[in-house]
């Protein structure tokens, strides 16, 4: 056992807190590093940015990356603002939307008597297997049918139902959500529907705060989708502005600009997660039932 | 017997309809109402699955069975896909016949799925578990770990590669300890094991945040009772945890074979969607299928063996 001095406090240190610190600490290097290299490189100007081999430091932190990006981006006819616009109506209305339709399907399909309950959920968790390719080509031409190619639809409505986050929610309805809660529910007379709202989703909030989280982050920094769906400049999303910037074939790569737009990418998941991540880990499963 | 009551136990409404039918002689009973209610709010869900993934996956296997290609069809004007033969399971034939770069990619990432999984299981249940502990700055913990999930997305992740290859245990270190072991077979797994170790740790991400929250989940009375009994930490973790937990780690085991298999680094899916720019949509679809069934042959058996350990509370 050590012990370390900090103020007029002693701690005592187990071997085993010990190496839990350090264990954790060392993970730690692992995952921040990368971030702090991508914040890092944003504020670097020019000539640090094609050193070799990269350093995890800045000397001369600069802005003009970020000035750089928001002036001008002149392979294309929109502002860099306009990309991030676009993100943020489609990202809330995808994950807001996802989020409705999975859960009710979630709690009806654990919760009410409905035939055919096994057979539609071995349905959907068998989709879950399926790699986008095979059915990206006639997902392409519904859509197309549909007349949504160049909307913000089609980025929207197909991703719904997604059977992942159905699946996510299932299980935690069977193992969190108590039987007893929704009968009381109705015995007070809540109809179904209050008893989804007000009874079953507060309770289930910290499945759906994980749900948030991930679709937010899959549908944030989604690149297939409006790559397929979308070629009007006006209705593109950052990803696809990243790639511009990153100079693809017959454009000139603008390095500093891209840094301060990966960063800008970044962000929002990261701040996404940090609001969501406090109300997850509130334990609020059992408040109801004592 | 009350309406409550009937509410409380619905297997037990057959017998009450038998006994006394007047009772439920007007309108839908409790049991319909609630079903109809069901019906609705599921039904969203299901007209979007059957749209987006349904229809497209008949279509797929359709395509697989034919000689076709995308284009106006000269009858209605329209664009689509036009068949033009069917040719049963002659795509199948000549891919699995003539095709050896695919059957080596389809092996080589079955192989990847099945060594990495139970590691991913492993190390983030135990690091999850780490991070519910009592422990200092675990809020700071629990958001850097999650990081690779924000950061692991296509653009942005291949510009932070140099700062991964440089983060990557050293070779030197693997070869001491290869030298060390003096077992071909095993030196050359922990060689590939400890240098594929941080791309494993990069895919807990997702692992860690879903057992925590289930963590989170199971009642301190629990332990409590378990601590009146004198219980110590190593049989809660046996008797409490990992049993609470069971239905969350049959979800993760899942989700962590579905990730990798889906994962559009590995080979076999680098390989299909090069047939994507090949615009060769017969093959596309036709290993799409075979990769699918052979993957979900293997999915289900790892359900029907985990599904027998899980515990659900009643």
């Amino acid at each position: 056992m050590a012990s370390i001095r900090v103020g007029k406090r002693i701690v005592i240190l187990h071997p085993g807190t010990f190496f839990k610190y350090v264990f954790m600490i060392a993970l730690v290097c692992f995952t921040a590093l990368p971030l702090e290299f991508l914040v890092v490189q944003a504020f670097k100007p020019l000539d640090e940015l094609f050193i070799y081999p990269p350093r995890f430091y800045v000397v001369n932190p600069t802005l003009k990356n970020f000035s750089e990006l928001l002036m001008a981006m002149d392979g294309s006819t929109v502002p860099f603002t306009r990309y991030f616009f676009n993100s943020v109506v489609v990202t809330i209305l995808t994950v807001g939307g996802t989020l409705l339709v999975c859960s009710l399907a979630a709690y009806s399909l654990t919760k009410l008597p409905l035939t055919w309950k096994n057979q539609i959920f071995n349905v959907i968790v068998a989709t879950l297997m399926f790699s986008a390719p095979v059915t990206q080509i006639s997902n392409y031409l519904i859509i197309n049918s549909l007349g949504w190619v160049n909307t913000y639809w089609a980025l929207v409505i197909p991703k719904l139902a997604t059977p992942m986050y159905f699946f996510l929610l299932k299980q935690n309805f069977d193992s969190v959500l108590p039987n007893q809660l929704l009968e009381a529910a109705k015995i007070d007379g809540a109809n179904e529907w209050k008893s989804f709202w007000k009874i079953a989703m507060p309770i289930m909030k910290p499945a759906w705060s994980t749900v948030i989280v991930f679709s937010f982050v899959a549908n944030w920094n989604d690149y297939s989708g409006p790559l397929v769906y979308i070629n009007r400049e006006a209705l593109k999303t950052l990803p696809l502005a990243l790639s511009l910037l990153q100079g693809g074939l017959g454009q000139v790569a603008r390095t500093g600009a891209f840094n301060a737009a990966a960063l800008v990418t970044t962000a929002p998941t990261i701040i996404v997660y940090l609001v969501m991540q406090a109300k997850v880990m509130k334990t609020m499963a059992h408040a109801g039932i004592k | 017997m009350t309406a409550a009551e009937v509410a409380n136990k619905p297997e037990k409404v057959k017998k009450v309809k038998q006994k006394k039918p007047a009772r439920h002689k007007r309108g839908f009973s409790l049991e319909k109402r609630r079903a109809a209610a069901g019906y609705v709010f599921v039904l969203p869900f299901i007209i979007g699955f059957i749209i987006f993934m349904l229809y497209p996956l008949v279509n797929s296997i359709i395509w697989s069975l034919v000689n076709g290609h995308v284009g106006v069809n000269p009858e209605t004007g329209k664009g689509g896909f036009i068949i033009d033969a069917f040719v049963g399971l002659k795509n199948y034939e000549t891919i699995i016949g003539t095709n050896v770069e695919f059957a080596t990619a389809f092996l080589d990432t079955i192989q990847r799925t099945f060594i990495w999984t139970p590691f991913i299981i492993v190390f983030s249940l135990f690091i999850a578990i780490m991070l519910n502990t009592k422990i200092r700055f675990r809020g700071v913990f629990r958001v850097i770990y999650f990081l690779p999930v924000l950061l692991g997305t296509g653009l942005v992740f291949a510009k932070l590669s140099p700062v991964t290859e440089m983060l990557a245990i050293p070779e030197e270190l693997t070869r001491t300890l290869a030298y060390l072991i003096n077992n071909g077979e095993v030196a050359t797994f922990l060689n590939d094991l400890l240098a594929d170790m941080i791309s494993i740790f990069w895919k807990t991400g997702v692992q860690i945040v879903i057992f925590l929250s289930a963590l989170q989940g199971i009642s301190e009375s629990l332990y409590e009772a378990a601590r009146v009994d004198s219980a110590n930490s190593w049989d809660m973790l046996w008797k409490i945890t990992i049993p609470m937990l069971s239905p969350m780690i049959l979800l993760n085991t899942i989700y962590t074979i579905i990730d990798s298999f889906r994962d559009s680094s590995n080979p076999i899916v680098a390989f299909i969607l090069r047939q994507y720019e090949l615009a060769e949509w017969t093959n596309l679809t036709a290993m799409g299928w075979m990769y699918f069934i052979v993957t979900l042959i293997l999915l289900g058996i790892v359900f029907a063996v985990t599904r027998r350990f899980v515990f659900y509370e009643k």
